[in-house]
């Protein structure tokens, strides 16, 4: 997983959101898919959609070897009167140090304390998770603190959306 | 602070273990089979032992009571003739029956009801577990592909060995066509270069001549690089792609056909077809 790559979501978010646009559209990855999928859960955006460079499908569209370079992720941005619901969204691991924490210290994190110069977990925060994944085929999983936490072991601290 | 048995309240601190009053099997054992142990087809078991596991023997509550409480063999024949220290052994004895058959009895209830109980609670468990689930409509599961589930899945189809096999075709067939069209201009160029050495200077004859034209009043070289000066050879550009020639002399596919003795075989065609209307011409005049 590039952590470059996801560094680039949170600032195209950002970026978005600020200008107060409906709808924008990210690359059609298996990262990008899992992190839309938990802002979806945790109702920072409204929608996550199937697409291509043109806007989203009307028509289910098979992905292929052919058209993967055109797909996207359309994502219905929320807002509350003019203001966004995503204020913020920033890696908190960084390609040049990455921060993986055991699980005794995800715990205390969740608990409101400071672990590695992380700022404590504060309420309607999100903070995502990498950890090793059960599924097979499959290398990792991004899941919530929570989840991480429910899950038990060690995890690398991904990014937090406020 | 109390110590001992004192700290809990009176009793030891380890309990001991509960006994089991049936030390057997009370009905037949039944054993799932496991196919991952047992001999092999092929292995055949050692000598003096059996090639199934035996089960343990059991011993049912009925058998065990009419094993355990029959009457002496040696009964006395006369019951009135007894002292009566024989006749309160005797009332003891029985006495003692009748408790181990109420016992026997009572322990066999005991485990049938723990049983019933169990699967009871079994049952209620999972009832309560299937209630406060919550399960997604059939008809959202048949229909519309949910976030997870693209997220088991790969996210992309890979080609189909038609689609493959199509594909290659494709590019070998693009290939293809770039080296053709790469030799048609090379043979295109070489052409244009056998037309262009007509012009070269090759004898010193030729270069004194070129000299003195070149030098000649009014033959001033003109500076290529003033654009003013620079003519246009649209003209020219035209009539070759127009007429396929290579600067006003036969061009590539004129040449190509002269060789391979196309040209040769349409201008005999031409000239049967000609032939033909004069001939049809000449027949309806006459």
């Amino acid at each position: 997983m590039s952590l470059t790559r996801l560094g680039n979501l949170c600032a195209h978010l950002q970026n978005v959101t600020r200008v107060n646009l409906a709808t924008t559209a990210i690359p059609y990855s298996r990262m990008h898919l899992e992190v839309a999928s938990h802002l979806y859960k945790q109702g920072f955006i409204t929608s996550v959609q199937k697409g291509s460079l043109n806007g989203p499908d009307l028509k289910p569209v098979d992905v292929t070897p052919d058209n993967i370079a055109s797909r996207r992720l359309w994502l219905g941005l929320k807002y509350r009167g003019t203001d966004s619901v995503i204020r913020k969204v920033s890696l908190i691991s960084k390609p040049s140090r990455r921060i993986i924490l055991d699980h005794d210290q995800l715990k205390l994190l969740a608990a409101g304390k400071s672990v590695r110069e992380i700022k404590p977990l504060q309420p309607s925060e999100l903070v995502l998770v990498k950890v090793d994944t059960t599924k097979r085929n499959f290398s990792y999983e991004i899941l919530d603190l929570a989840e991480a936490i429910e899950r038990g072991g060690s995890g690398e601290v991904l990014c937090r959306i406020k | 602070m109390v110590k001992g048995p004192a700290k809990y309240g009176g009793k030891s601190g380890t309990l001991p273990v509960v006994r089991q009053i049936f030390k057997k099997p009370i009905k037949p054992v039944e054993r799932i089979p496991d196919k991952n142990s047992g001999y092999a087809p092929n292995v055949k078991e050692p000598r003096n032992s059996s090639r199934e596991q035996k089960l343990p023997e059991f011993m049912t509550i009925k058998d065990r009571i009419n094993k355990t409480v029959q009457l002496p063999k040696n009964q006395p024949t006369n019951i009135n003739a007894r002292t009566p220290e024989q006749k309160l052994k005797q009332e003891k004895a029985q006495l003692r029956r009748q408790y181990f058959i109420h016992s026997m009895n009572t322990e066999e209830n005991r485990l049938k009801q723990e049983k019933l109980d169990e699967e009871k609670r079994i049952a209620f468990e999972k009832a309560q577990e299937e209630k406060y689930m919550v399960k997604p409509s059939p008809l959202a599961e048949l229909t519309l592909p949910t976030l997870s589930s693209y997220l088991d899945g790969p996210l992309m189809r890979q080609r189909t060995k038609e689609e493959t096999r199509l594909l290659k075709t494709k590019r070998n067939a693009n290939r293809l066509n770039l080296e053709f069209e790469t030799k048609l201009n090379r043979s295109s160029d070489l052409l244009q270069l056998y037309y262009s050495a007509e012009n070269f200077i090759t004898k010193e004859s030729d270069l004194l001549k070129a000299v003195e034209e070149a030098f000649a009043p009014g033959n001033e070289v003109i500076p290529a690089s003033n654009p003013e000066y620079i003519g246009n050879h649209y003209a020219e550009d035209v009539g070759d792609a127009l007429f396929g020639t290579i600067d006003n002399h036969p061009g590539l596919g004129h040449v190509e056909g002269q060789l391979n003795g196309d040209n040769k075989k349409f201008k005999q065609e031409v000239a049967a077809r000609a032939n033909e209307l004069l001939n049809q011409h000449k027949e309806v005049d006459a």
